[in-house]
């Protein structure tokens, strides 16, 4: 048991700090309450001294461990054929990536891995945490959504390949065609009648069943629409990913009300499909009361500076707590595992995350991280 | 005229905070001191908010490169022909492009624009002002230096070609080369016939007569040694620029008094030039004494993030003084402009920033961008 006094600790679900002390056991937060003594001497006690602790961080968009900027780095795109649902993530993970070692340093302990956005349906993403040596000691959640990709990439790799789909139409009408298929085969399979095992449409039942969210790749607000109408004629769970110009259509975003995964924010618009891109998207949205998240989309902007992304967004207009929820308890919410982690509650994973000051502050070091209840980072005093 | 009233005024010229007011006359710094009345002066009190010189990112591509465009929009690299140094960056740069804004928003004056890093030698960089209405009007400082890259990034551009170079050796090969080939040129003089007139080589001679200094990119040890090497042969003045392993052979940069534009720290390092790369070596370098900027080589990082890469410097140990003068009077020198911009001091142009806090901060806004005595940017 580990237990730690004098907290000050970030409430992310009131938008406040409280001070109270953590009681630590196995992998899980036991309490959360003011004096908690015990008298035994198996017990580590740590004494906070009233700097700040927050829930764990969470990037819910990246692609950390599966695609580096070396030679022959990218393990997140098969792009020799556009439909691929039965790919996993965790099939091309590296858990050993040093990249790994950063982000919890950084206090980022909860990642979705995705596939790329090569492909119309690129696979399946996971869950991990970022501690571990092996993905067995990584894995959170698996499946954890159905990586879909509209707009300029899947097009421009398939064009080139001089294959479907080179047009939006094509991504749409393919995307539609694969969940009819996945229907019916539900259907068929759930009536008892034979059927021939298809590996594909087998990864995409989770989806209909709406067991798992389709994670939707788009930046212009019409590939966003043709998300949404996709996942809605089938109704299906869904995020909606990047969502660069959200803004101009937030109407149809509070209808449907899916989780929106914000970024990357730090990098320079390459493509004319992000050439809106605006720190004002995020700020706009969350102000219309939707669920907002902000992601890294590793390696495309460094996940371990996640939170001074957020801290760029307070700085041009965001709420404090609404910038800290995008990177806790709004993106559990949105990966469905709100549960475990984004929030420091007893009976929730044991991941926090110790500043010496304001974590949305370039010049804030990071004092301890602890994830599953076990202390994987700790600052040289 | 336009008389700034009760700043707290970061000169870069000592560690010194001054108080006081900035009188700004025909585009130029008239007079800093206590208490400054001018009847006919535009006069805004700055309430003790921070001054600062504009600040200088001393390595970036803004313009050469557009937002949201792609391929027509990207004029980096000329990349059928690996050794261009005639090229210039005026003939390449949109100063409609929106970085050129975000750049002003964010208190960054000037700028070395310089061609991509995929050619071995890109071509002429040039000093801009960040503001201005046409390209004439912004270009500050026309071929202030020469860019050469060193790398990975050189020989993988190549690959898809059978010519030279596809190795390390290859890349120092032809750079040796064109400049044998170019001070025997020099040497004939003027007599040169125009059967034998070569634009590359006479883009050289100011380079090889040492007027104007080479920027290598080099991130490994030994792309850095290969700089050093060549020039001395030919008695270049050189700046690294990346010079990601710099800190592991500080000793040769420093007794070489070699300028090094250093960064960006904001991206993935996973690519294997970066492997070993410290946000501790604007620290280590500077204490050193060697001559160190901080630049973001946009579009690598966007311009507007300059001053955050500062603030991971400072966060690993660069002492907070020195960080400001990486961004503004250090580029200054390095570029050969120090008698005009880089820090507040009477006589120089009044390119001035006010921000609402400490400009190193993740929250900081500015409140006020002036460009050649000239508001461009009101916060």
């Amino acid at each position: 048991m580990i237990l730690f006094k004098n907290c000050s600790i970030a409430d992310v679900k009131n938008g406040r700090f409280i001070d109270r002390d953590i009681l630590i056991e196995g992998e899980k937060i036991k309490e959360v309450s003011n004096n908690i003594d015990i008298l035994d001497e198996n017990i580590e006690i740590i004494d906070i001294k009233n700097n700040k602790v927050f829930p764990g961080f969470i990037d819910g968009h990246s692609h950390i461990g599966m695609w580096t900027l070396n030679y022959n780095g990218n393990d997140a795109n098969e792009c020799i054929q556009p439909m691929t649902p039965s790919l996993r993530a965790i099939d091309g993970l590296n858990p050993q990536d040093r990249a790994f070692e950063s982000a919890y340093k950084a206090g980022i302990t909860t990642i979705m891995i995705c596939p790329g956005s090569g492909n119309v349906i690129g696979g399946q993403a996971a869950i991990i945490k970022s501690c571990g040596k092996t993905i067995e000691e990584k894995l959170m959640k698996f499946p954890a959504a159905l990586k879909v990709a509209l707009g300029e990439n899947p097009k421009n790799v398939y064009s080139e390949l001089k294959m479907s789909p080179s047009s939006r139409m094509s991504t749409a009408s393919l995307l539609r065609e694969k969940f009819e298929k996945a229907k019916l085969y539900l259907e068929e399979k759930e009536q008892g009648k034979l059927v021939e095992y298809d590996m594909d449409l087998e990864a995409i039942i989770p989806v209909m069943k709406k067991e798992i969210p389709l994670k939707i790749h788009s930046h212009r607000s019409d590939d966003t629409i043709t998300g949404i109408n996709i996942a809605k004629e089938f109704g299906l769970k869904a995020t909606l990913d990047h969502c660069t110009e959200g803004y101009l259509i937030i109407d149809k975003l509070k209808e449907v009300n899916f989780p929106i995964m914000v970024g990357p924010l730090f990098s320079f618009r390459t493509k004319d499909e992000v050439k809106n891109a605006t720190y004002e998207n995020p700020i706009e949205l969350i102000r219309n009361g939707l669920n907002i998240s902000v992601v890294s989309d590793h390696p495309f902007s460094n996940c371990e500076y996640l939170p001074i992304y957020v801290g760029l967004l307070v700085k041009y207009g965001m709420d404090y707590f609404d910038a800290i929820k995008t990177i806790t308890i709004n993106p559990a919410m949105a990966l469905g595992i709100d549960n475990r982690v984004g929030s420091i509650e007893s009976g929730k994973d044991g991941d926090l995350v110790i500043f010496d000051g304001d974590p949305l502050e370039i010049s804030t070091k990071t004092l301890l991280t602890m994830i599953n209840g076990r202390i994987v980072y700790r600052a040289n005093k | 005229m336009l008389l700034l009233k009760n700043g707290k005024i970061f000169t870069m010229t000592s560690n010194r905070v001054i108080y006081g007011d900035i009188l700004i006359e025909g585009g130029k710094i008239k007079e800093i001191s206590n208490n400054i009345s001018n009847v006919e002066a535009k006069t805004i009190d700055l309430k003790n908010s921070i001054v600062m010189p504009g600040l200088i990112d001393a390595h970036s591509s803004l313009g050469l490169i557009e937002n949201g465009v792609g391929f027509p929009g990207n004029d980096l690299n000329e990349k059928a022909d690996n050794m261009t140094p005639q090229l210039r960056v005026e003939d390449g740069i949109n100063i409609l492009d929106k970085s050129f804004e975000e750049a002003v928003k964010n208190g960054i004056t000037s700028t070395l624009i310089c061609p991509g890093s995929e050619q071995v030698i890109g071509g002429q960089c040039s000093v801009f002002k960040t503001y201005g209405k046409s390209i004439d009007e912004m270009n500050y400082k026309n071929f202030a230096a020469l860019q050469i890259n060193l790398g990975d990034k050189v020989k993988s551009s190549n690959q898809n070609k059978i010519e030279m170079p596809m190795s390390r050796m290859g890349i120092a090969y032809i750079i040796r080369n064109l400049f044998k080939e170019g001070t025997e040129y020099i040497k004939r003089n003027n007599n040169i016939s125009y059967k034998d007139y070569n634009v590359k080589y006479e883009s050289l001679k100011s380079v090889l007569l040492k007027k104007i200094p080479v920027i290598f990119s080099a991130d490994k040890v030994e792309d850095i040694l290969t700089a050093i090497n060549i020039g001395e042969e030919f008695g270049l003045n050189i700046i690294l620029q990346s010079c990601t392993e710099g800190y592991l052979i500080v000793e040769e940069l420093r007794k070489r008094n070699i300028p090094v534009l250093l960064g960006p720290y904001l991206t993935d390092y996973s690519n294997l030039e970066l492997v070993n790369r410290s946000c501790k070596t604007p620290c280590t370098l500077s204490k050193s004494g060697i001559l160190t900027c901080i630049v973001t080589n946009h579009p690598d990082v966007p311009i507007d993030l300059l001053t955050i890469n500062g603030g991971i410097a400072v966060k690993e140990g660069m002492d907070y003084g020195e960080a400001l003068k990486s961004i503004t009077i250090n580029p200054a020198k390095v570029l050969g402009i120090s008698d005009k911009v880089g820090s507040i001091s009477e006589g120089k142009d009044a390119d001035i920033v006010v921000f609402n806090g400490d400009p190193l901060k993740v929250r900081t806004r500015t409140l006020l961008t002036i460009i050649n005595g000239q508001i461009v940017y009101e916060g």
